[in-house]
């Protein structure tokens, strides 16, 4: 339950806005001038503010979409992203939004209008090409959107311009908006899954896989294209009997067509960023086992990691067309230094 | 816990019911302490709570991730005299500056705006708490621990229909009297809130018997801080020396003995974490 909403001065009339006050009416507000004076400032701990975050309400300036690095996508030659939150409701162990951000607390940006006038900038950009949208870089897309509302306003947007095409990337069960609404081919609902001890053991505050995986079959029922995302892959002693037994239970409850594609991409980190989760949690074991600093990134040595995605791949394509399977090398990754919002995403194509 | 106070009498109720005892006879701000809670008082003025903040976090041992509290009177837009109000927001009224405490306790306690005045307030004009401290002592206090872990009190003492030229030293001291048990329960959740960064950081393994052996460069040091770090979580109690071979030839031999050692054992990252066999002294 959220306590604290504080809210950017110019957004207090917002007809969104004055929505998402009414949802919390025993919460304190706290009005700011910007979300940055409460978000950005140093000395703030993550892990202490996980406690009891609170809600920023918050005008979005500047860049809304933005370029998704070069190679990234699951089939489409135009790839974008775009956060209309920032953090995330749950507390996995592994997220890079750690040690990314200052602040643990979730920042709304309601002026979705701008986002939707700045994806259609990006769509006049490519004239008659299709475009691919990612969502959940910086948040999780679906868990907090009883409250904001999002995804319906995005499925409008999505519903008269068929050459946009959307990701929303969850670990949530949030999907009430989704199955009020018609099907449509150009919105992807991506779940994020780990073997149930992993998800159980890292994945605080997230549902339950087999609640993951009963909303994907929700979703497959109202004709949704759903998505997989084997990301991060976590190893230790009993990597391949975790996944194969996650595998199994995935497509013992999930027919292969109702799969749009399917990624994989082992733990990975900007240096800076697992340098913060140190500090935040010195005694994370996931911290301490044995990864490397490569291309500026901390990830499992090459070998393992190819290892890893090697297997994965072999289980998966028993029951995934090759097409729709999608990972992220370490031999790809090298090419440039990605946005670092993007590197929690795998996606890059395996050929 | 540090605690800060602008007058003797604010100290006084916390002086006796944590029963601290003055440090030296002769400080450039009165000091008390027990065990755990160190107490300074600083006088009026945010300059003065500035400097005391400063003078508190050196005398305490310049500890990271220690809680502070500034304690005392303010007045108040309503007439809700006796009322404590947790700082939600501290504005230095004369530079425009402020600062959002982060509100993360889960409490009772209302909370307020909180604007740091020059001089004595008098007109209350917006809906908020006055006093002449928090914005000397919020900025300093941050700096010395993480934003969570500092915060400010006030118990309101005046307000429009109530002025504060009517109090005296013994209506302040019952004032803040009258508030203890929420001031106490602050006090214990910040407690609680550091605790959850102090007691999950396991005691590293000392560099020494390592660095007498061979030598290390800077760099060699900085990766055999971070194994031996790493050692701590992963390696259930084991001396990490009697991984290392005795006819070890260097430093950089040494290091790859230990993170191949490492690598050997079993990775179960469900199990628990391992308590180190020796401490840093």
């Amino acid at each position: 339950m959220i306590q604290t909403i504080y809210i950017e001065r110019q957004v207090a009339d917002h007809p969104r806005a004055r929505e998402v006050l009414a949802r919390f009416p025993a919460a304190q507000r706290i009005d700011c001038d910007r979300y940055t004076e409460i978000f950005n400032p140093k000395n703030q701990n993550f892990r202490l503010q996980k406690q009891q975050p609170a809600l920023i309400i918050a005008h979005k300036f500047g860049k809304r979409v933005l370029s998704a690095p070069e190679g990234y996508g699951i089939g489409g030659q135009h790839n974008y992203y775009f956060s209309h939150m920032l953090n995330c409701i749950y507390d996995c162990r592994y997220c890079f939004l750690q040690g990314m951000y200052r602040s643990a607390h979730y920042v709304l940006f309601i002026n979705y209008d701008d986002f939707f006038a700045s994806m259609d900038r990006t769509l006049a950009n490519h004239p008659s090409e299709d475009v691919w949208f990612f969502s959940g870089y910086d948040c999780d897309s679906l868990a907090l959107d009883p409250v904001t509302g999002f995804a319906t306003h995005l499925l409008t947007f999505l519903e008269s311009r068929q050459r946009a095409f959307v990701e929303l990337r969850t670990k949530s069960t949030q999907i009430r908006a989704l199955l009020a609404a018609p099907a449509i081919p150009n919105a992807v609902v991506a779940f994020s899954l780990t073997p149930t001890e992993t998800a159980d053991r890292f994945e605080h505050k997230a549902p339950p896989i087999a609640k993951r995986l009963q909303a994907m079959r929700q979703l497959a029922d109202k004709g949704w294209p759903l998505g997989l995302r084997f990301d991060p892959l976590i190893f230790d002693d009993a990597f391949e009997e975790r996944y194969r037994r996650l595998f199994e239970e995935v497509f013992a409850a999930l027919a292969p067509q109702s799969l749009h594609s399917v990624t994989l991409g082992a733990f990975r980190m900007p240096q800076r960023f697992f340098r913060n989760l140190i500090r935040l949690y010195p005694s994370e074991p996931l911290f301490a086992s044995p990864l490397q600093g490569r291309s500026g990134l901390v990830s499992y040595s090459k070998t393992r990691e190819e290892e890893m995605i090697r297997f994965c791949l072999k289980e998966l394509t028993t029951y995934v067309p090759p097409e729709r399977l999608f990972s992220c090398s370490a031999d790809t990754r090298q090419h440039g230094n990605p946005p670092v919002q993007t590197l929690q995403a795998a996606g890059v194509p395996k050929r | 816990m540090r605690l800060v106070t602008a007058l003797t009498p604010e100290a006084l109720p916390l002086i006796e019911h944590y029963r601290l005892e003055q440090v030296d006879s002769d400080p450039l701000f009165p000091l008390y302490r027990n065990d755990t809670i160190y107490l300074v008082v600083s006088g009026i003025g945010k300059t003065l709570a500035a400097a005391a903040t400063a003078y508190l976090h050196t005398k305490s041992g310049e500890l990271p991730n220690q809680p502070f509290l500034n304690i005392g009177i303010a007045g108040h837009h309503r007439s809700i005299a006796g009322a404590a109000r947790v700082a939600n927001r501290i504005t230095d009224q004369s530079t425009g500056q402020t600062w959002y405490p982060p509100q993360i306790i889960r409490d009772s306690m209302e909370r307020s705006a909180l604007i740091t005045v020059e001089t004595v307030e008098r007109e209350y004009a917006e809906d908020a708490a006055y006093d002449m401290e928090a914005a000397g002592f919020y900025p300093i206090a941050w700096r010395a621990s993480s934003a969570e872990l500092v915060q400010s009190l006030k118990v309101i003492s005046d307000h429009p229909g109530e002025s504060a030229a009517d109090l005296d030293l013994q209506r302040i001291e019952g004032l803040i009297g009258n508030c203890f048990d929420e001031i106490d329960g602050l006090v214990k959740a910040l407690q609680d809130l550091a605790g959850i960064v102090v007691s999950t950081t396991p005691e590293p393994y000392r560099l020494e018997p390592f660095v007498e052996r061979w030598h290390f460069s800077v760099t060699q040091r900085h990766r055999l801080r971070r194994v031996l770090a790493r050692w701590a979580v992963l390696a259930k109690g084991e001396d990490p020396l009697t991984s290392v071979p005795s006819g070890c030839p260097s430093a950089r031999h040494t290091i790859e003995a230990l993170e191949n050692a490492l690598l050997a054992k079993p990775l179960d990252l469900h199990a628990e974490v391992a308590r180190p066999l020796t401490k840093l002294s």
